[in-house]
């Protein structure tokens, strides 16, 4: 169980991310928000990261009887190991487990396939499912996770979301896609540091905005004729499909099928087994991962902050931001260029930024191809391309 | 204009030696290696060649501005006759670098090393992989901006301290929320092979013949 009361909490830098946070937790709970709202810090409080690895000041009383486990955001930052067998085999050695527990757990989560990989060579879903097996083989009574499923398909999250839900372990998820939330018994909002109940929130679908109205499309861009690749063997198969400038494409498909190496493809970063991409114009490419793409010391000497009105953090250090925030920037980075290869755009970021991105892209005249799992984005773009 | 090929560098850390049988020949080798006799670094380097199936040229590939800046330096303090010997050293360490990360660590403590200061060799060599990875995504990136020349180098080095602070504080992190136990000890080894054997007894005899001519 962990009780909260009155928790209020400042970064050492002096941002104040929760601000009289009350919240009592022993079911499973479902908590969503705004991008950069607070709900990373406040796993983070629930996992004893917070205070005792950040530092930073912390007011009110914090009760937890047993620390959880904490799924990170970003998986690729959770993972320590080569191989997905030693990573899997140490936490389960440190957590007192055998061997034949790793065996169950990789049959469970249908990862037998990827056990002997190295952990580099795995899509971001793949080591997604590698950190959510993880949760389960370490002797944690409660599972938290920070926004679990921007990596995974639709169904196959669906389904790792029941499998976390039946294991004996109390599970608390935070996520920016409230359709989950029906699996759950509490469900919580924050907002600017402060928690609320879900069930207060009105969140309505925002529409296209007056001043980002679509202004048509002319002339093809980027046509992709039956092309072919792989690595070690054969990925995807004659795919073909063709875009006009200002058209918004979402590339869809289950986790490790292709998607980031098609945005790859299409940037000349890998060159094809066979077919051909004809290209006019600039490229840019925003993987998932924000911080590829950022090194100044501010935001503002990074990009144009006016894009997607990021005043706020213009004098912020990039690498100082949350993910979701970082992400904001990194993509706004990336319309520089005629066409936007963006690599889960959705990852971190709220409804309310979503529709916008689209918005811009329009006003902007922008061709942008995006790999996504999110089919709600998808369904607002004008091409899909399932791989 | 000569980029940082990141690909090939992790190309050349790909090894399917076994890692205790490694560990002991680099060792022997690095021994007979001292002699800095220009004929023991030439078998050196071709036993590192043959056992990294030719890997081991894509990682001094990428080493190039490196081993060059190594080699102007040698030139200017009159140490050019000990280059193949460097060389040779720099091979034979991608023999080892290239094997898994945790195999090394298990090796390690197969050998009584404490286990923290096992795992602390698994996270560094682990890490080099992961910024290798990164800087090639970080290089796409440039390449794609059309950033060369100066720019190029200078960028690749912000990104390099960035990611490698990044990277180190992740891992920290993940450490510390897992509860990562740094005292257990665990040890995983694979029975050593042919080549293994094979390479044990050339690095042997290495070392009995760079004996005998010194």
């Amino acid at each position: 169980m962990i009780c909260l009361r009155n928790v209020s909490y400042t970064y050492p830098n002096g941002i104040k991310a929760l601000k009289e946070v009350s919240v009592k937790i022993d079911e499973n709970t479902f908590i969503s928000g705004l991008t950069a709202s607070g709900k990373s810090t406040l796993l983070r409080i629930f996992n004893g990261l917070i205070p005792n690895f950040y530092g930073g000041s912390i007011k009110g009383s914090v009760d937890i009887d047993s620390s959880p486990y904490l799924i990170f955001q970003n998986p690729d930052e959770q993972i320590i190991m080569n191989g997905v067998f030693d990573e899997l085999a140490v936490q389960a050695i440190q957590s007192g487990r055998d061997l034949e527990d790793v065996r169950k757990i990789s049959n469970l989560l249908k990862i037998d396939d990827i056990i002997y990989r190295k952990t580099d060579e795995l899509s971001d879903g793949q080591k997604r499912l590698v950190t959510i097996a993880l949760a389960l083989i370490s002797n944690c009574d409660m599972i938290v996770l920070d926004e679990p499923f921007s990596n995974l398909y639709p169904e196959l999250a669906k389904r790792i979301l029941k499998i976390l839900l039946k294991s004996e372990k109390v599970v608390v998820m935070s996520e920016h896609r409230i359709e989950f939330s029906k699996y759950f018994d509490e469900l919580y909002w924050v907002e600017n540091g402060r928690i609320s109940s879900l069930d207060d929130i009105s969140l309505e679908k925002p529409c296209l905005s007056d001043g980002c109205v679509d202004t048509g499309r002319s002339g093809e861009v980027l046509r992709v004729e039956d092309l072919t690749f792989g690595f070690d063997s054969i990925l995807f198969k004659d795919i073909s499909f063709e875009l006009n400038r200002g058209e918004i494409c979402a590339i869809i498909g289950e986790n490790g099928c292709g998607k980031t190496t098609l945005l790859r493809l299409i940037a000349g970063l890998l060159r094809p087994w066979s077919g051909e991409i004809h290209v006019k114009g600039s490229v840019s490419i925003c993987y998932s991962n924000p911080h590829y793409h950022l090194f100044e010391k501010r935001v503002g000497d990074e990009i144009d902050v006016s894009i997607f009105d990021l005043k706020c953090i213009e004098n912020r250090n990039p690498n100082s931001l949350s993910f979701g925030e970082a992400k904001r920037v990194a993509i706004s980075k990336a319309f520089k260029a005629d066409i936007l290869l963006l690599d889960e755009p959705s990852a971190g970021q709220d409804f309310l930024f979503k529709r916008k991105l689209i918005d811009v892209a329009k006003r902007l005249n922008k061709t942008v191809i995006m790999a996504t799992h999110d089919l709600s984005l998808a369904r607002d773009c004008d091409v899909i391309v399932k791989l | 204009m000569l980029l940082l090929n990141f690909k090939l560098l992790r190309k050349s850390l790909e090894s399917d030696l076994e890692p205790r049988i490694a560990i002991v020949s680099m060792i022997i080798i690095c021994i007979s290696l001292y002699s800095f006799r220009i004929d023991v670094a030439i078998i050196a380097f071709i036993i590192a060649l043959i056992f990294s199936r030719g890997r081991i040229l894509f990682g001094i590939f990428t080493l190039l501005p490196l081993i060059s800046l190594f080699v102007l330096f040698s030139a200017v303090f009159g140490g050019i006759k000990k280059i193949p010997a460097m060389i040779s050293l720099f091979s034979i360490g991608f023999l080892i670098i290239g094997i898994h990360p945790e195999e090394i660590a298990y090796a390690l403590m197969y050998f009584r090393f404490p286990p923290s200061f096992c795992y602390y060799v698994c996270i560094s060599m682990r890490l080099l992989r992961v910024i290798a990875r990164d800087l090639e995504y970080v290089s796409d990136c440039m390449r794609l901006e059309g950033i060369r020349g100066f720019r190029y180098y200078l960028k690749i080095l912000k990104a390099l301290a960035t990611i490698s602070v990044l990277r180190s504080i992740s891992i920290a992190e993940s450490m510390y929320s897992r509860g990562i136990d740094l005292g257990r000890r665990i040890v995983i080894v694979k029975n050593p092979g042919a080549k293994d054997l094979a390479l044990l007894t050339s690095s042997i005899l290495l070392l009995l013949w760079s004996y005998n001519v010194c």
